[in-house]
């Protein structure tokens, strides 16, 4: 017996070189078995991420990454446990994962997918890259157009008077390069990833972002139908893939040798953004992630709440 | 079991003549239904995604702006002043194509958007001046290629970001080869209309030089109006869709001023747009839901694993690589096929030695013959479209053959002198 | 069509000149695409203008001409008559969660209706022409056409 796992992630990526060791842990496992776990990077497999929730509980595919931000359009409410930006540090993460991990196990069981692991994103820092001038503060982002990534930064960015828009990621590049937005939101650190030092003159950090973790899931069916020893294996390359990647120390190094090499491409570093712009974005942020909540509606309400209480605010 | 119910249930479908899009889907609904736990509530998302798009809304744009010229008859007057340069040439008219296909390559991303744009205004327009249809189509299916190796290129922004690779040196990569097909196109229908003269009349037009500049003159409009086009993407103005949007306000203004366009004519070509546009989309719609029954597999990654695993020498590797993406390429569309691959065979060709980039601009060859191979050949269902199925997509798949082999050459001349690909980025970058 | 046009340089001039970016262009846009084609679709259809393989049908065609019509009509009933039994559910799923675009926040299903009334419309031609209510498809043949087909809509409507 053969499961493929859908990866939306590029090979490329960090996150999937640590996928491949799960795979390869639980087939090392059940060596002895008739069943192998075969991954499929990239999006290879054809299935869009927002998508998900209408591929997986069909058993269409036996297992699949997947990251609860991009599936809003069908579940607001799981798009709303994290808000892009609520979360800073790695102490507010770390108290909140155990209540974010048990929300996700129960809104995705609400769609008939068991949850049979995370895998932890590390904390990123998000700068905003522009072509033509350094901008660095609010006042400036105000007199550009903005690009940005998910629709929670739309209603931010809005509401700080910044002109935000949503461009995909494949069409960043041409993007800046005929102008149609000057400066793009994106973390230092995957930058390289769509050349974007190539398009680019300026960066200047913003905000610290902490992310929800990915979820690994599996139709409930095949799951409760799958020989115990199977899912034993599973659960523990799992419970090690975790424990692999709930890790933020190496995250700061890593930022500042991502932005080194930027710089050595001949991007220009720029000064942060003031602490005071900091305080406004967060403020608009939390504002957001209460938007966002009451919207969806529903166990949204229950899913904050519970977020807000580990976080102590 | 699942090639031969693909081929089998594919080739009796499409066979019965039935509109090919029906055809295509079925089979793949078939394929979710048997393969895929019964999953064909995946074709619905498929469709619905593949056309809730703005990148693709380029195309039947670019479709109203052919139609608008064409019934407006200013693409009349243009090739009028645009025929006697090319008299003495043989091939005549061919040669705007292919030119006019690399021009529109610098400007659109994607190859469907090129075919169908240059396509829509030169295919009545030279069918009227006594060319041979096939030929027409074969240079426009050709053509239209040209699209995604010329920047920029939707291909190359999917590769890059799929291998972390510079989308500015895959860029820059895709010039020369582009150029040297380009070439080589207009090579071949030099030495085709030499051997068949009937194909492309040369028109008697005996005119002087200065005759040929007034002619060349009066078309300004319309050289203003690609001008704008292109200028508006060039110069930071508008994203290809949005500059395919001006293009036909502009188009439009210049037809009332300057053509006889009536507001008659001008809702014929809307609706004559909307009609075209439905007809490829029906294509587009079945291709869709084959690739998705077919990727959800896995099929492709597990060939090219067994490749992978051969311990073959990087050249034999390579040729059943090649191989291999122009046997999918008959059954998937380019970009679909570049997602479903790349991350078998990027890994794969760059642990044998072989340049990222240069491997970027190798894939987009073999996806743009993908783009001319049936049954899954959008380029070709776009021009049987455009000729309202006068030349069938059969023919226009025949036509297509000297181009596609010379894009394998092209391929072959590539992996010799890699260095066409390689010397404008090195240089540069 | 018109209203792409229309909303895309709307979008563009606002962008340009206004400096504020229409948040809605690219949502509505995609969504007024797939609206023309579903429009497009049974027109095609009625108007028989599809890409087909022709090189098959064309050889059989003197001797089993009808039962590969026959064929053909069934193929494209059963192809729509699926996409129209799975469209009702995934269309149900969007009206009972009011689900809306990611960015304009527009609902979704009036939209997606355009789908499986599309489809269903298309059925009743494929239907109509299995049981001659409509006239059998003709191909045309570059002979019977006139030079320049795409300016004459005269010569292509078999309906
Ligand atoms: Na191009
Ligand atoms: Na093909």
């Amino acid at each position: 017996e053969e499961w493929r796992f859908n990866n939306f992630l590029p090979e490329t990526r960090p996150e999937s070189a640590q996928l491949d060791q799960f795979a390869e842990d639980v087939n090392a496992a059940l060596a002895d078995k008739d069943f192998t776990l075969q991954m499929y990077h990239g999006g290879s497999l054809g299935l869009p991420n927002t998508d998900l929730l209408r591929v997986v509980p069909t058993g269409a595919v036996e297992m699949s990454l997947m990251w609860s931000n991009y599936l809003g359009r069908d579940a607001p409410e799981l798009g709303s446990v994290f808000v892009q930006g609520a979360i800073s540090t790695v102490d507010e993460l770390k108290a909140v994962l155990p209540v974010a991990q048990e929300i996700y196990t129960e809104a995705y069981n609400d769609w008939d997918i068991t949850t049979v692991g995370f895998v932890a994103i590390p904390t990123l820092s998000v700068s905003v890259f522009c072509r033509d001038e350094p901008v660095n503060t609010l006042e400036q982002l105000r007199d550009v157009k903005l690009r940005v990534w998910a629709r929670e930064q739309v209603e931010t960015f809005t509401k700080l008077g910044v002109a935000a828009q949503i461009v995909p990621q494949e069409d960043v590049y041409v993007a800046l390069r005929t102008g149609v937005v000057d400066c793009a939101l994106y973390p230092a650190l995957y930058a390289h990833t769509i050349s974007l030092q190539e398009v680019t003159k300026y960066a200047s950090f913003l905000y610290p972002m902490a992310s929800a973790p990915y979820t690994i899931g599996v139709q409930d069916k095949l799951w409760d139908n799958t020989d115990p020893e199977i899912k034993d294996a599973i659960t523990a390359a799992a419970d090690a893939l975790w424990e692999r990647t709930n890790q933020y120390d190496a995250d700061v190094e890593n930022e500042m040798a991502a932005r080194e090499k930027l710089v050595a491409q001949g991007l220009t570093w720029g000064e942060d953004f003031p602490d005071a712009d900091r305080e406004q974005f967060v403020a608009a942020v939390s504002e957001t992630w209460a938007m966002l909540a009451e919207e969806a509606g529903g166990a949204a309400l229950d899913y904050r709440a519970r977020m807000l209480t580990a976080l102590g605010r | 079991m699942f090639w031969s119910s693909l081929i089998g249930i594919l080739v009796a479908s499409a066979s019965t003549g039935v509109a090919l899009g029906a055809a295509l889907g079925l089979t793949g609904l078939v394929l979710l239904q048997v393969f895929s736990n019964g999953a064909t509530g995946l074709a619905v998302d498929a469709i619905w995604n593949v056309f809730n798009s703005f990148t693709l809304s380029a195309v039947p744009l670019f479709i109203l702006l052919g139609e608008i010229l064409l019934r407006s008859g200013v693409s009349n007057r243009a090739y009028a002043a645009f025929a006697p340069v090319f008299s003495k040439v043989p091939g005549g008219l061919l040669h705007t194509n292919i030119a006019v296909c690399t021009i529109f390559g610098a400007v659109s991303g994607s190859s469907l958007s090129t075919a169908a744009a240059v396509g829509s205004v030169a295919y009545p327009e030279m069918t009227r001046r006594g060319y041979d249809r096939d030929v027409i189509v074969g240079s426009l299916a050709g053509g239209g290629t040209l699209g995604l190796l010329i920047p920029p290129s939707l291909s190359f922004l999917i590769f890059g970001a799929l291998t972390e690779t510079s989308i500015g040196r895959l860029f820059i990569a895709g010039i020369l080869p582009g150029l040297m097909i380009g070439a080589a196109f207009m090579v071949y229908i030099v030495i085709k209309t030499l051997r068949h003269p009937h194909v492309a009349p040369r028109e008697d037009v005996h005119m002087p030089f200065l005759a040929i500049l007034r002619g060349m003159g009066q078309v300004w409009p319309l050289l203003l109006l690609i001008l704008a086009v292109i200028g508006s993407i060039i110069g930071g103005l508008a994203t290809p869709t949005e500059a395919a949007a001006l293009g036909v306000v502009l188009a439009i203004v210049i037809s009332f001023i300057w053509g006889d366009l009536t507001l008659t004519s001008l809702r014929e070509a809307v609706f004559h747009a909307t009609l075209l546009f439905a007809a490829i989309g029906f294509v587009v719609m079945g291709a869709t839901i084959l690739a998705q029954s077919v990727s959800i597999l896995g099929v492709a990654q597990q060939i090219l694993n067994v490749v992978a695993d051969s311990g073959l020498n990087r050249y034999t590797i390579l040729f059943l690589v090649v191989l291999i993406y122009l046997i999918l390429g008959c059954f998937f569309d380019g970009l679909s096929l570049m997602i479903m691959t790349l991350p078998v065979v990027f890994p794969l060709l760059v642990g044998l030695g072989y340049d990222p980039i240069w491997i970027g601009v190798m894939i987009t060859i073999v996806i743009e013959i993908g783009q001319v191979t049936p049954p899954v050949g959008l380029n070709l269902s776009v021009l049987a479209s455009l000729t309202n199925n006068e030349v069938s997509l059969g023919r226009v798949a025949r036509a297509t053959v000297p181009y596609w082999i010379i894009h394998l050459l092209a391929i072959a001349v590539l992996t010799v002198f890699p260095a066409i690909a390689l010397f404008l980025p090195d240089l540069l970058f | 069509m018109v209203a792409i046009v229309g909303l895309v340089t709307t979008s563009v001039v606002m962008r340009r000149i206004a400096g504020t970016p229409l948040h809605i262009t690219e949502d509505i846009v995609g969504l007024l695409l797939t609206a023309m084609l579903f429009l497009g679709l049974p027109l095609v259809t009625l108007r028989a203008q599809h890409v087909r393989v022709s090189i098959v049908s064309n050889a059989l065609e003197p001797r089993f001409g009808r039962l590969v019509h026959i064929a053909a009509m069934l193929v494209g009933l059963l192809f729509f008559g699926w996409i129209f039994v799975k469209a009702l559910p995934w269309l149900e799923f969007a009206w009972k969660r009011n689900l809306k675009t990611e960015t304009a926040r527009l609902l979704l299903y009036p939209w997606m209706t355009a789908l499986p009334v599309s489809v269903g419309l298309t059925w009743v031609i494929f239907a109509s022409r299995l049981t001659g209510l409509i006239e059998r498809e003709r191909y045309a043949t570059p002979d019977e056409e006139a030079t320049i087909a795409p300016l004459s809509d005269t010569s292509d409507t078999d309906g």
